[in-house]
C-alpha cells in the first residue's frame, strides 16, 4: 500500500501538488479495481443464498499462491509473454473455481435450510481451515510472486516538483479488472445462465419451479465469484509481489465492506463500493492534508520524523465511512429498499 | 416468604464461591484453574451475547468491541488509582482491594453499556446482515481508537494492571449474568425480546416497543460483556487492543451459536466445552480421541428421525455409535493404507479381510431399517467426514508433531464446520436443560 | 395422469400429510379444498418436487416422480402457480414471461405460446416493460398463470389463485382456468373459495389436517351436507 505517513500542511498547499493527487488516484483506481473483483463475489452468493461468505478472502489467498505455482511451473520470469500470462490467470481461475464449488456443494448446501448465524460459523471455520491450512501446506513465510510482465514506465510527468508515474503493470491491472467485469455484466444480463442467477436471487422456489436448477445455477454463481476474486489475488501480486496464506483477511473484509457499501446484492454496486474503498484508503489514509492535523489535536496521533503515522487508522476509517453511509441509505448506495410486505 | 429463600440462597451461594476461592488453588494446579477461570470468563461473554443474538434476535458481530471498553475503562481506574492515590509498590489488596475491583466492575459494566447504547441506536434503522456490519464496524473503531489513546498504551498495550480476578468475582459475576438472563427471559420484558426475535413486524403491531427491547439488549449484553472485560485484564494483568478485534468476537459467535441460540444453559455448556477443547487440542494424545468422540456424538445428534423398527431412542443410538465406530475403524485405515501402498495392501489382505467382516456386520444391522436410503446417506455422510479427518491425521502425523500450533486451528476448525453440518440447531437450540427436555429426549417418534 | 398414493410428509417433525392419496385424470379439472393450514399447498409442492415425502409415492404418467428434481418435473410438464403469485418482482413482465418457458428449447413454440398468453391477458401486453413488483395483485396474478403457461405445461398446479383478490378479478381468474382447460391442460387446483373451485372442476377432495376425508363429483361435494356446513357457508 502507498505509505501512510504523510506532512500535515494546509489545504491550499496541496493543490500545488496536482501530480501527487493524480498519482494517488492512480493507486487509489488500481486497489479499488481489485477490491471491487473481490466484492464481487461477496455480492453475487449473498444474492443467490443470502450468506456472507467468509471464505471468500481467502480464496482471492488461494488464487494468489495457485498463480504462484503456475507462473513458476511456467517460468514467466525468463520468459514473459501474454500467452504464459493467460495461461497463469486462466490456470488460478480455473482451480479456485473448483474450490469455490466444492465449498459451496459441502459446507453450504447442507445448510441450506439452516439458520443463517449456523451457515456463517461454517463459512467462518472453511475460512479458518484455508487460512491455516495454507500455513500448513506453503508455510507461514511469505513468497515473491515472480514477474508475469516486465513492469515499464508508461506515464511520466512532473508538474512543479511532484511527480506522476504510472507503469503499464497498473494499466494492466484496471484493464484485466474492467474487462472481466464487464464480462460478468454481459453473462449476467444477457445469457441463460445469467438471467437464472438473477432469478434465484429474487426469489430460489419460484425459480425451481420454472424449470431452473437452482443447485446448479448456485454453484456456477460460486464458480464465477472465485474465478474474479482468483484474478484479483494474481493482479495484485504484479503489483505487490508479497504473498502469504494470511494475505485474504484484511482485502477480504475490505471488499466485505464495499459490497455492504454498495448495496449487498447488488452487481455494479461492488463495483462502486470497491473502486470507493480504493479512493478512500489511499486519499484518506495517504493523502490526508486535514486528519493528522485534527487527529494531533486531540492526542490521538504521535508526530514522528518523517510525518503523522495514521496507518493504524486503515480499518477504521473503512468502516466509519461505511457505517455513515449506511445510516444515511440504509440498504447501501445503490441497493434497492426492500419494503417488507406484512 | 419467597424473598427469604432467595436471600438464603444468595449468602450460600456467596459463601460457597468464597470458600471454593480460597481452596481450589490448593486443590487444583494452576493450569487447571486457569482454565477454570477461563471458562468462567467466557461463560459471561456467551451468555451475554446470547441476549441480543439468540433471544432477542439482533445480529451483532462487534461483542469483542464492548469487552475492549469494559476492560480498558476499568483497568485505567485501578492502574491510576494505584498510581495516583495510593502510590505503593504493590496495588492495594484485602478488603480495599475488593471494595476498588467492586467499583472497577461498576465502571466497566457502565462505560460498555454506554457503548452499547450508542451501538443500540444505529440498530434501529438496520435490519439483518446491515446491522452485522454496522456492529462489527463499531468492534474495529473501538479497537483503531484505543490503538492511539496513549494514556491506556496505545498499540503497545496496556501492561501492570493489578491483580485482582479470582475465582470468587468470576463466578460471582457468572451466577449474576445467568440468573439475570434467565429471569429477563422467563418475565414479560422476555417475551417481549422473544417477539422481537421472531417477527418484529407484528411485535411492532402488537404495542410492543421494539426499539427500547433491541437497545435493552444491547445495553444489558454489553455492560455483562465489559464486566468480562474487566476480568480479563485483571487477570492476565494486561491487555491489548488486538486481542479484541473480530476474531475475538467470532469466539464468542462460535459459542453461542454451538450451543444454540436461545438456550442458556447451551451457551454456559458450550464456553466450558470449547474452552477446554481448545486447552485439549494442544497435546497430540488428546487429538484422536476428540475427534471420533465429537464424530460419534453429532452422529447421534443427527441421527435421521425416520421410524425405526422399534422406535427407541436406545436402538437408535447403538446403530448410529456401532455402525460410525465400525466404519471409523474398519474402513478408514483400509482405505488409507491402500493409498498409500498398493503392495502393503496385497500383502495384508487378511487383517484387512477380517475389518471387512466388521463391515459386513455393519450393514447387515443397517439392513432391517425403513428408509435405508436415508439411513445409508447419513452413515456415508458421517464415514466421510471420519475418512478425511483420519486420513489428514494419519498422512500429516509428521507435520503434526512440527506444526502442532498450526494444526490446532485446523482441527478446531474442521470440528467446527462438523458440528454445524450435522447439528445446525447447536446443542440445545432453543430448549433448556429441564425436566422437560429429558422426557422429550426419551420420547420415541410421534406415530 | 397423476397419482399420488399414501403421501406422508412432514415438516421436520411436525406431520404435515397422513398418507394422503388421490388421483388427477388426463383433461380434468379437480380441486382440492379444506381449511387453512390443512396441507393443500403442502401437497402441491410435494408435487412439484420442493419437498420429499417420508412415504409415499407419485406417479406421473406412469412414471415414479417420487425423487425427481423439480427442474425436471417442470420439463416433464408439472407447473406450478405459486401460492401469493411470486412474480419475480425486480424483472420486467416480459422476462418473467420468458422465465416460464426456462426449460424449453423450441423458439418457434416460445413465440407462439407469449401471443397466446398476451391474447388471453391483454393488459400483460399493455405493461410488457414494466416491472413485476409495480403490478396490481390481480395483474402479478394473471403474470404467474401467464409465466407458468409460457412453460406449456400437461398439468398445471394453482396453489389459490384468488388469494387477495377483488372478487370481479377472481371471476376473470376463473374464466381463464376454464379456457385453459379447454386447450388441453390438466388442472390440479387448490382453493380456500370452495364456491368457486367446485363449481368449475370436475372432481373435488376436501383435506382437513393432512388427511382426504371426502372425495367424489363436484356437484356431489356441492351437495354435501358437511361440505357446506364447513366451506360453504351453511
Amino acid at each position: 500500500m502507498a505509505g501512510s505517513k504523510c506532512q500535515p500542511a494546509n489545504l491550499l498547499t496541496g493543490l500545488v501538488f496536482l501530480a501527487d493527487w493524480l498519482q494517488q488516484l492512480t493507486i487509489g483506481i488500481v486497489l479499488g479495481s481489485v477490491y471491487a473483483l473481490i466484492a464481487l463475489g461477496y455480492t453475487m452468493v449473498y444474492g443467490v443464498l443470502r450468506l456472507i461468505n467468509f471464505a471468500h478472502g481467502d480464496v482471492y489467498m488461494l488464487g494468489a499462491f495457485f498463480g504462484y505455482f503456475a507462473a513458476n511451473a511456467l517460468r514467466t520470469a525468463e520468459h514473459p509473454s501474454l500467452w504464459r500470462a493467460a495461461a497463469v490467470f486462466l490456470i488460478a481461475m480455473g482451480l479456485c473455481a473448483l474450490v469455490g464449488m466444492t465449498i459451496e456443494r459441502f459446507a453450504y448446501r447442507p445448510l441450506r435450510q439452516a439458520p443463517r448465524l449456523t451457515a456463517l460459523i461454517t463459512a467462518i471455520g472453511v475460512s479458518f481451515l484455508l487460512e491455516y491450512g495454507g500455513q500448513l501446506v506453503f508455510g507461514a513465510d511469505p513468497k515473491s510472486f515472480p514477474d508475469v510482465i516486465e513492469t515499464k514506465p508508461v506515464v511520466e510527468w512532473e508538474y512543479k516538483g511532484s511527480f506522476l508515474i504510472i507503469t503499464n503493470t497498473q494499466v494492466v491491472i484496471v484493464v484485466v479488472a474492467f474487462a472481466l467485469m464487464l464480462l460478468l455484466r454481459f453473462i449476467v444480463l444477457h445469457t441463460k445462465i445469467g438471467k437464472a442467477m438473477r432469478a434465484v436471487a429474487q426469489d430460489r422456489e419460484a425459480a425451481a419451479l420454472m424449470g431452473v436448477n437452482t443447485d446448479a445455477v448456485i454453484s456456477f454463481t460460486f464458480a464465477l465469484g472465485s474465478a474474479l476474486a482468483a484474478a484479483g489475488g494474481i493482479l495484485i501480486s504484479l503489483y505487490q509481489p508479497s504473498i502469504d496464506p494470511l494475505m485474504g483477511v484484511l482485502p477480504g473484509l475490505k471488499a466485505f465492506v464495499a459490497a455492504v457499501l454498495g448495496g449487498i446484492g447488488n452487481i455494479p454496486g461492488a463495483v462502486l463500493g470497491g473502486l470507493l474503498m480504493g479512493l478512500a484508503e489511499t486519499f484518506v489514509i495517504a493523502n490526508t492534508l486535514w486528519l493528522p492535523p485534527i487527529l494531533m489535536r486531540l492526542g490521538m496521533a504521535k508526530e514522528s520524523a518523517s510525518g503523522v503515522d495514521i496507518s493504524n487508522y486503515a480499518d477504521a476509517i473503512a468502516f466509519l465511512i461505511l457505517i455513515v453511509v449506511l445510516l444515511v441509505r440504509p440498504s447501501g448506495l445503490l441497493g434497492s429498499v426492500q419494503r417488507e410486505k406484512v | 416468604m419467597k424473598r427469604l429463600i432467595n436471600l438464603i440462597l444468595l449468602l450460600l451461594t456467596v459463601t460457597a464461591l468464597l470458600i471454593l476461592n480460597a481452596w481450589l488453588p490448593r486443590w487444583l494446579n494452576p493450569y487447571i484453574n486457569q482454565i477454570i477461570i477461563m471458562a468462567g470468563i467466557n461463560i459471561i461473554l456467551a451468555v451475554s451475547l446470547n441476549l441480543i443474538n439468540g433471544f432477542t434476535g439482533q445480529f451483532s458481530i462487534g461483542h469483542a468491541g464492548f469487552m475492549a471498553v469494559g476492560g480498558y475503562a476499568s483497568a485505567a481506574f485501578t492502574y491510576y488509582l494505584w498510581k495516583l492515590h495510593f502510590k505503593g509498590a504493590h496495588a492495594p489488596g484485602g478488603m480495599t482491594g475488593y471494595a476498588i475491583f467492586f467499583a472497577a466492575l461498576l465502571i466497566a459494566a457502565l462505560s460498555a453499556a454506554v457503548m452499547g447504547f450508542l451501538v443500540g441506536v444505529p440498530s434501529l434503522r438496520l435490519r439483518g446482515d446491515y446491522l452485522a456490519i454496522v456492529t462489527l464496524g463499531f468492534g474495529e473503531i473501538i479497537v483503531a481508537l484505543i490503538n492511539n489513546i496513549e494514556v491506556v498504551g496505545g498499540s503497545r498495550g496496556f501492561t501492570d494492571i493489578p491483580f485482582y480476578t479470582n475465582f470468587f468475582w468470576v463466578y460471582l459475576v457468572v451466577v449474576a449474568t445467568v440468573l439475570m438472563t434467565r429471569n429477563l427471559v422467563q418475565s414479560a420484558h422476555g417475551r417481549a425480546l422473544i417477539a422481537v426475535r421472531e417477527d418484529e413486524i407484528a411485535a411492532d403491531a402488537m404495542g410492543i416497543n421494539t426499539t427500547r427491547y433491541k437497545v435493552l439488549a444491547f445495553v444489558i449484553g454489553s455492560a455483562c460483556a465489559g464486566v468480562a472485560g474487566a476480568l480479563q485484564g485483571h487477570y492476565n494483568l494486561s491487555l491489548h487492543p488486538s486481542a479484541f478485534k473480530f476474531l475475538k468476537s467470532v469466539e464468542v459467535i462460535i459459542m453461542v451459536v454451538l450451543g444454540g441460540m436461545g438456550s442458556i444453559t447451551g451457551s454456559v455448556l458450550t464456553a466450558i466445552f470449547v474452552t477446554v477443547l481448545l486447552e485439549l487440542l494442544r497435546f497430540p494424545v488428546w487429538v484422536a480421541c476428540i475427534f471420533f468422540a465429537l464424530i460419534l456424538a453429532t452422529a447421534i445428534l443427527s441421527r435421521p428421525r425416520v421410524p425405526l423398527i422399534k422406535e427407541q431412542l436406545v436402538p437408535q443410538i447403538l446403530v448410529c455409535v456401532g455402525a460410525t465406530l465400525l466404519l471409523v475403524f474398519a474402513l478408514a485405515p483400509i482405505v488409507h493404507s491402500a493409498l498409500l501402498q498398493v503392495a502393503w495392501f496385497k500383502a495384508h489382505w487378511a487383517p484387512i479381510g477380517t475389518r471387512l467382516i466388521f463391515v459386513g456386520i455393519a450393514a447387515a444391522a443397517v439392513l432391517p431399517m425403513k428408509r435405508l436410503d436415508v439411513w445409508t446417506r447419513f452413515l456415508f455422510k458421517n464415514f466421510i467426514y471420519a475418512l478425511v479427518l483420519t486420513c489428514v491425521l494419519l498422512f500429516a502425523r509428521k507435520w503434526f508433531n512440527d506444526n502442532a500450533a498450526g494444526f490446532r486451528m485446523i482441527i478446531y476448525s474442521a470440528l467446527l464446520v462438523i458440528l454445524m453440518l450435522n447439528r445446525p440447531q447447536g446443542l440445545f437450540g432453543k430448549a433448556e436443560l429441564s425436566a422437560a427436555t429429558w422426557r422429550r429426549l426419551f420420547k420415541p417418534l410421534a406415530r | 395422469m397423476l397419482e399420488i398414493s399414501r403421501l406422508d410428509v412432514y415438516y421436520g417433525v411436525i406431520r404435515a400429510l397422513h398418507s394422503v392419496s388421490l388421483h388427477v385424470g388426463k383433461g380434468e379439472i379437480v380441486t382440492l379444498i379444506g381449511a387453512n393450514g390443512a396441507g393443500k399447498s403442502t401437497t402441491l409442492r410435494t408435487v412439484s418436487g420442493l419437498l420429499r415425502p417420508l412415504a409415499g409415492e407419485i406417479l406421473f404418467e406412469g412414471e415414479d416422480i417420487t425423487d425427481m428434481p423439480p427442474h425436471r418435473r417442470v420439463a416433464l410438464g408439472i407447473v406450478q402457480v405459486p401460492e401469493g403469485r411470486r412474480v419475480f418482482p425486480q424483472m420486467s413482465v416480459g422476462e418473467n414471461l420468458d422465465l416460464g418457458a426456462y426449460a424449453r428449447k423450441d423458439k418457434a413454440g416460445i413465440k407462439q405460446d407469449l401471443e397466446r398468453v398476451f391474447s388471453l391477458f391483454p393488459i400483460l401486453a399493455e405493461r410488457r416493460k414494466q416491472a413485476a413488483g409495480t403490478l396490481s395483485g390481480g395483474q402479478q396474478q394473471m403474470l404467474a398463470i401467464g409465466r407458468a403457461l409460457m412453460a406449456r405445461p400437461r398439468l398445471l398446479l394453482m396453489d389459490e389463485p384468488s388469494l387477495g383478490l377483488a372478487p370481479l378479478i377472481v371471476k376473470d381468474i376463473f374464466h381463464v382456468i376454464a379456457e385453459i382447460r379447454k386447450q388441453g391442460v390438466t388442472v390440479l387446483l387448490v382453493e380456500q373459495n370452495a364456491h368457486m373451485a367446485l363449481s368449475i372442476a370436475d372432481r373435488g377432495y376436501v383435506l382437513e389436517t393432512g388427511r382426504v376425508t371426502l372425495s367424489g363429483p363436484a356437484k356431489e361435494l356441492m351437495a354435501n351436507e358437511e361440505v357446506k356446513k364447513a366451506y360453504l357457508g351453511g
